[in-house]
């Protein structure tokens, strides 16, 4: 199934990277204003944070998943809340705000399609931008007949319109909205927005408060960056020149107008993200959550996104995991890959995603230390041997004699069978051949 | 430019029709909204006596100065607005909220029509952003491509999952 | 007549000496002189995807120090069967060897991959090779994406004459990686089908590529299952030396 629905969208990228190929230079313009930011994030944030508050917005600074869902929670409870509609956001996911909220005694509702059926189903999102991809429709059907307590056709229109209907009622019940942030502008204090099934919209419009929960390199200088990252964004995400729906908020309801929620919120979360600053992972926080590199990578296609249980997944996770949790999560995905470097050729933002990659098989702490002194002692020794030519003569020879008895061979030999022995080395014949 | 923003939008399945003169809209606009029952209509709308037209055919008509808008507007099949500028690539209508603009009425009815000033019409969002961020900006400007959609099922394209799953454009010159 | 150091790679010397033995014969039918610095032994590859930079550095320190050596001004360049191992020289030695970084550069500077050198710097594209078969090329992932490299192999194919047969997706890696082809045996095995299939998928009779860890991997694999109409593995070098004329 996955698949199948990536081939789908491998085709439409491939179409729309053509039109995106139109513009080439965009992709460094977009690289220059992530990493302009990038350079003083502290200080475009505290621009943000000034603009915001000009138009009346509330910021909250948290700087752990724990502070923000604090933030979350308590706002919900002193306004006495008992429904919340969630619009997509790996940033709420990457929080466990949903739980929070459950434990808190609140209904938290997804109101993405994908997402909607991923919480009925008890699971979790296997990709960024399309989270159901790995569920078929029959499997769709069960989720929402269960839920609806009648049979519902294995039909696309129906369950749509089923689920359709289902949220709307969500949607005019709920007291808060919540979403996350694709940008935010500090020079006009502009939430961007970037939706295509029109939640998002519900989400900030209807419900009387609305909190966006905004990881802290989220932010963009000027709000006319938006204009050069939004169709990099959608091209490489959907295949899209644009999503259906790019709501631009500066500010609550203003006087006079009849809908928009009466308070607006928004949570700036770090999470390490500032540690990151000025080593050699920085640019990672250049990421604006395209999914590009999941989609080219070969591994990610041949595993669904839950094989890396965690928020973030394909390339950018394996980077993303490690460095959010200082190491304590996801130490092993960065030996998921290939190094095929196809990530780093899809990225938008140019980051060198295969790079990272190789870097943190070296720079997070293995949880199993001894296994990883055990590794060190044998490249150290490995290294030692083979850095004089003839260590490397006597190794090689051992290894020729000991063919096959190589532990560890298992992995390989199950499915693949090994080259068949060379009876001399390149180096002896050559000696021969030139005495 | 015209034709890119006409061909764009078609393509994300939207109908368009003009570019036309007001009398044209107008009673295209009726036209189109008179088979239904209740129809919201925003009072940035650039057609003059847009309101009375559909009233005299027939169809109710909810504006947002009307104390029920709230209530009723669930009830309506069709939103009617205006907008603020248009993009020609990538092929997009943009609408800012405002006391006589709602934001929900491009997004609770079944089928919105929105009317577009040719005039108003930018060549790319790029450029456009430069202006709209140098100006005041409303406290929402809602960006429109299409109708709502969704690829969750099976990537799959399906429209309307929550909001309109019509938007018709009309063209003013 | 250009004279080139052979930088043999270990997995060629140890494993495929015929194909080291081919990358000669291909080097001095395009017109060059080969030698063979004898002290060499491997770019430290394996160490610094297994996570142990400081290992790979030890091993790239002695690999810039035997090919570092030799005299620009006689060796007009340094030339290896592998897409892989060049890109070991020229995208990771500069930053692995951040304190002898413009010697790093000076020695990227001269290390091509062999399709790279003959196309691109000698500007051959036939070297007197005649085949006349079908091939399907497989663009290993460094050579691709590190280098830059795409059509070279693609030329000199054609350039001996053989028919040139494209599979569909020639630049999805194979699944080979290196430590990941024993850590994550299952998946990196699909993708080896995947490319094997794919290949088949041309009825061409040969599959080339650049680097023989792709190779290897997906020849262990077709051996596995048994051939069927899976076109055989072959490295460029050996491609083409096979259509040479005897030596005499
Ligand atoms: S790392 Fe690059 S390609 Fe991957 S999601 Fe982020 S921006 Fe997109």
């Amino acid at each position: 199934m996955l698949q199948r629905a990536l081939h789908n969208l491998d085709r439409r990228l491939r179409t729309a990277g053509e039109s995106a190929a139109a513009h080439p230079d965009w992709k460094d313009r977009a690289a220059a204003i992530r990493r302009e930011t990038l350079l003083d994030l502290d200080g475009w944030l505290d621009r943000l944070e000034h603009s915001l508050v000009a138009r009346g917005v509330h910021v909250h600074r948290a700087s752990t998943p724990a502070d923000a869902r604090r933030v979350v929670v308590e706002l919900a409870q002193a306004r006495g809340a008992r429904t919340v509609v969630k619009s997509k956001s790996m940033a709420t996911e990457e929080i466990d705000l949903g739980n929070a909220l459950e434990d808190a005694g609140l209904t938290s509702v997804e109101t993405d399609l994908g997402e909607y059926i991923v919480q009925l189903a008890g699971e979790r999102p296997s990709h960024m931008i399309t989270p159901a991809i790995h569920k078929t429709l029959p499997q769709i059907r069960d989720v929402l007949a269960k839920e609806a307590g009648t049979d519902l056709a294995v039909d696309r229109e129906a369950l749509t319109a089923w689920a359709r209907d289902r949220l709307r009622g969500e949607f005019l019940r709920a007291d808060i909205g919540i979403t996350g942030v694709n940008f935010a502008a500090a020079d006009t204090g502009t939430l961007v927005l970037v939706t295509n099934e029109g939640n998002g919209r519900f989400c900030t419009t209807l419900p009387r408060v609305h909190i966006a929960v905004m990881p802290v390199e989220k932010v963009i200088p000027r709000l006319a960056d938006a204009g050069i990252l939004l169709p990099l964004l959608t091209t490489h995400a959907t295949g899209q020149a644009l999503s259906n729906y790019v709501t631009m908020i500066s500010g609550p309801r203003r006087a006079g107008e009849v809908d928009g929620p009466d308070e607006l919120h928004v949570v700036f979360l770090d999470n390490r993200r500032r540690t990151l600053l000025g080593t050699r992972y920085e640019e990672m926080l250049a990421c604006i959550r395209c999914g590009a590199c999941l989609n080219v990578c070969p591994v990610y296609r041949n595993v669904s996104g839950h094989a890396y249980d965690s928020v973030y997944s394909g390339p950018m996770g394996k980077v993303l995991t490690p460095l959010l949790s200082g190491g304590t999560e996801g130490a092993d995905l960065p030996y998921g890959s290939t190094l095929c470097h196809a990530c780093s050729d899809a990225c938008p933002v140019k980051i060198p995603l295969g790079d990272m990659i190789l870097a943190l098989r070296a720079d997070v702490p293995d949880p199993h230390s001894g296994a990883r002194r055990r590794r060190r002692i044998f490249w150290t020794v490995w290294a030692r041997a083979w850095s004089t030519p003839s260590g490397y003569r006597l190794t090689t020879a051992l290894g020729r004699v000991s063919r096959g008895r190589v532990p560890g061979l298992q992995a390989w030999t199950s499915t693949r069978e090994l080259p068949r022995p060379a009876r001399e080395s390149f180096r002896d014949r050559w000696a021969k051949e030139h005495a | 430019m015209i034709d890119v923003f006409v061909a764009g939008l078609r393509a994300n399945s939207c109908t368009v029709s003009g570019p036309m003169n007001t009398d044209e809209a107008r009673a295209t606009v009726v036209e189109r909204a008179s088979a239904h029952l209740l129809v919201a209509c925003n009072d940035d709308v650039p057609l003059p006596a847009l309101v009375d037209g559909l009233r005299q055919r027939g169809v109710e008509v909810l504006t947002p100065g009307d104390p029920a808008w709230a209530e009723r507007l669930a009830d309506a099949e069709v939103g009617i607005t205006g907008a603020r500028l248009a993009v020609a690539q990538p092929s997009a209508i943009a609408l800012a909220a405002a006391p006589g603009a709602p934001r929900s009425t491009s997004l609770v009815p079944s089928v919105h029509i929105c009317v577009v000033r040719v005039d108003d019409l930018l060549p790319t969002l790029a450029d456009a952003m430069i202006g709209v961020a140098a100006g005041e900006m409303p406290s929402a400007l809602t960006w429109i491509g299409g109708p709502s959609r969704t690829g969750d099922l099976e990537m799959i394209t399906t429209l309307g999952v929550h909001g309109p799953r019509a938007v018709e454009i009309v063209l003013l010159d | 007549m250009p004279k080139v150091a052979l930088f043999v790679t270990c997995v060629a010397d140890q494993v495929f000496p015929d194909t080291a033995a081919a990358t000669v014969r291909v080097l001095e039918a395009a017109g060059a002189e080969v030698v063979f610095p004898a002290a060499q032994t491997c770019c430290g590859q394996p160490a610094i995807t297994a996570g142990e930079p400081a290992a790979a550095a030890r091993l790239a320190h002695h690999h810039l120090d035997v090919f570092g050596a030799l005299d620009a001004g006689e060796i007009d360049a340094i030339v290896a069967p592998s897409g892989s191992c060049t890109a070991m020289v020229c995208h990771h030695y500069p930053a692995l060897l951040a304190e002898r970084r413009t010697e790093a550069e000076a020695l990227a500077a001269r290390t091509f991959e062999l399709t790279q050198y003959l196309v691109d710097v000698l500007g051959v594209v036939d070297i007197g090779a005649r085949l006349d078969t079908t091939v399907t090329v497989h663009d290993a992932c460094h050579g691709l994406r590190n280098l830059g490299l795409g059509h070279e192999t693609r030329r000199l194919v054609e350039g001996a004459g053989a028919t040139l047969v494209e599979m569909t997706e020639p630049d999805t890696c194979c699944g080979f990686g290196g430590v990941f082809s024993f850590g994550f045996p299952e998946v990196s095995t699909r993708l080896a089908d995947s490319k094997l299939g794919h290949a088949a998928g041309t009825s061409a009779r040969y599959l080339v590529s650049g680097d023989l860890a792709c190779l290897m991997h997906l020849d262990g694999r077709r051996r596995k299952v048994g051939p069927g109409t899976v076109p055989q593995p072959i490295h460029i070098a050996d491609l083409l030396a096979s259509g040479l004329p005897p030596k005499r």
